[in-house]
């Protein structure tokens, strides 16, 4: 019935950015992750930042929509920032009330350490933001490709980690009707203490298992039975194709790789 | 007896808001049995679970026996007035033995062991499970059918004056589907209230006093099932069917073979063709 789950938080919009191959916005990702640390200073986080403004004003992916994914891990931007601010020993005295000191030390590494979080905040989340959550399986299997000859199992990977985000919303809607199910027969399960909660949750989590053992095994069948199998000559329904704009977003985030390691 | 007044339930999902139940009323008197028919997504499940309490309406209220079942306290103790079973209840089969899973309404009841016991023992013989047999298996071991009577004999257990059943035989083989029914049936002659959601025109003909035709979400038709089957016309133009007997019927009389309204069961029909025969007033022509 009403189900509006959204896994991950993939945003759906027509952009550069979306359209980036998976592998390339995977390596972005991770070059501006080390700019993000090779940077030393105000201005070198700076650029990164204009950086990556650029690049959510190409994913026109709404900054609500940015704030909101965000908001759950915001509580570890707070962490360092008044650690920093209060903690802080050294350098020259700002404020002081009491115990409390507030240094231009203290001050700078707050700032400097919360914008880098939330840099690198910023950047993974619009990694999932653009990407849906299958094509980062399935980009992901197709780095760890070259690897098959040393024995990784990458298809078989890719395998299993997009029918298990297929069966996420599946194996909601089971538990939600097993969950009705045993509560019309008298299971109250918001009430007594942790353990209490705990001990109903097994009339539920019982049939939920056994139907997905269930699921498993049809979806096993029908896969046989249409003489599914993995391996080399297998094609895949999303082709992976470098285009150039993947060469580009490769070359900028290079030439910003660069910039960071000579000027600052 | 359970009435719902001006019920009427909406959801919000990304699209906007939805009402999956334009306002209702409907009142089950004690004793009746009522059957729902309407296609997927007519709104019958979401009218079963405003019911039994699953659901809370977006406006008017649900009444059983005077009470208001917005009040959390008659809502706890509404599992013992009202049964509910989902589609495919096996699957909510989950202790070790048929007669743990059977006990587990009773006891969040707050029953004693002893009454506890003899109400595993009255449901699984009122679901013609012998308890020598089954009260010590492991539910995982039965077949589809005896599943089926398990998880029901589960829902009964606490003696519920009023049963919800949602499909109670799909997927059944024939056999299994005939016992059921039958099964069915005796609860509602031993006194039992009962409102099923069925896709068989026949079986609904067969078992219902009551008739309630849902479509978009709203109520479009209620009667018994003469004056609902009688309208084979309309029901067809929203994609719902009479029973056989009953088309078989109207295939005949267009034919211009006599046969008076209201045939709903093959029984009626053969006895009714049967009496035109002998009384010799069809002669040649067919």
């Amino acid at each position: 019935m009403a189900f509006d789950i959204a896994i991950g938080q993939y945003h759906h919009a027509e952009s550069v950015i979306h359209r980036l191959d998976v592998r390339a916005k995977l390596t972005l990702l991770f070059g501006l992750i080390a700019t993000v640390f090779l940077a030393d200073g105000f201005i070198g986080l700076g650029v990164v930042a204009l950086f990556v403004l650029i690049v959510i004003a190409l994913s026109r992916v709404p900054v609500i929509t940015i704030l909101k994914a965000l908001a759950p891990v915001s509580i570890f931007l707070l962490f360092p920032l008044l650690f920093n601010t209060f903690l802080a020993r050294e350098g020259i005295e700002v404020f002081r009330v009491g115990f409390i000191l507030i240094t231009e030390e203290g001050l700078y590494k707050a700032g400097f350490m919360t914008l880098r979080l939330l840099l690198l905040f910023l950047t993974a989340a619009l990694l999932t933001l653009t990407t849906s959550p299958i094509a980062l399986c399935d980009g992901m299997a197709k780095m760890l490709e070259p690897f098959e000859r040393f024995g990784v199992p990458a298809f078989e990977i890719s395998l299993m980690a997009s029918i298990a985000l297929r069966f996420i919303p599946t194996l909601l809607e089971d538990f939600d009707r097993i969950r009705k199910a045993q509560q019309a027969r008298g299971a109250v399960f918001d009430s007594g203490g942790v353990l209490a909660r705990l001990r109903t949750l097994v009339p539920c989590l019982v049939p939920l298992f056994a139907q997905s053992f269930r699921k498993a095994e049809e979806l096993a069948n029908a896969m046989e039975s249409r003489c599914y199998h993995g391996g080399s000559n297998r094609t895949h329904y999303h082709e992976f194709r470098l285009a150039w704009r993947d060469a580009v977003a490769a070359g900028v985030c290079l030439v910003l790789l660069l910039v960071m390691v000579f000027f600052f | 007896m359970l009435a719902l007044e001006g019920v009427s339930y909406t959801y919000r999902s990304h699209e906007g808001d939805v009402t999956a139940l334009k306002p209702l009323d409907l009142t089950i008197e004690d004793g009746t049995f009522l059957g729902i028919i309407g296609h997927t997504g007519s709104g019958k499940s979401t009218l079963l679970q405003l019911m039994c309490g699953l659901l809370s309406p977006s406006s008017g209220r649900v009444v059983v026996d005077g009470e208001n079942i917005a009040d959390k306290r008659v809502r706890n103790r509404l599992h013992l007035k009202i049964g509910m079973a989902f589609q495919y209840p096996e699957y909510q089969l989950f202790a070790p033995t048929v007669a743990e899973d059977i006990a587990f309404g009773p006891r969040n009841a707050g029953l004693s062991a002893t009454e506890v016991d003899k109400r595993v023992r009255l449901a699984m013989e009122r679901l013609r499970l012998g308890y020598e047999r089954f009260a010590h298996a492991s539910p995982f071991e039965l077949s589809g059918g005896e599943k089926r009577r398990a998880a029901l004999a589960g829902v009964i257990a606490t003696d519920p004056k009023l049963l919800i059943l949602d499909e109670p035989t799909a997927g059944l083989d024939p056999a299994g589907r005939s016992e059921l029914l039958g099964i069915i049936e005796e609860f509602n002659r031993s006194g039992m209230t009962l409102v099923m959601v069925s896709h068989s025109m026949d079986d609904i003909a067969r078992l219902a006093n009551r008739v309630l035709v849902l479509k978009d979400g709203a109520a479009v038709m209620q009667g018994t099932p003469t004056e609902v089957f009688g309208r084979g016309d309309f029901l067809r133009s929203i994609n719902l069917g009479v029973p056989q007997a009953t088309e078989f019927a109207a295939e005949l009389r267009a034919q211009g073979f006599p046969l008076p309204e209201g045939l709903l069961t093959l029984e009626t029909l053969a006895s009714a063709i049967a009496h035109e025969l002998e009384s010799g007033s069809v002669s040649r022509g067919i």
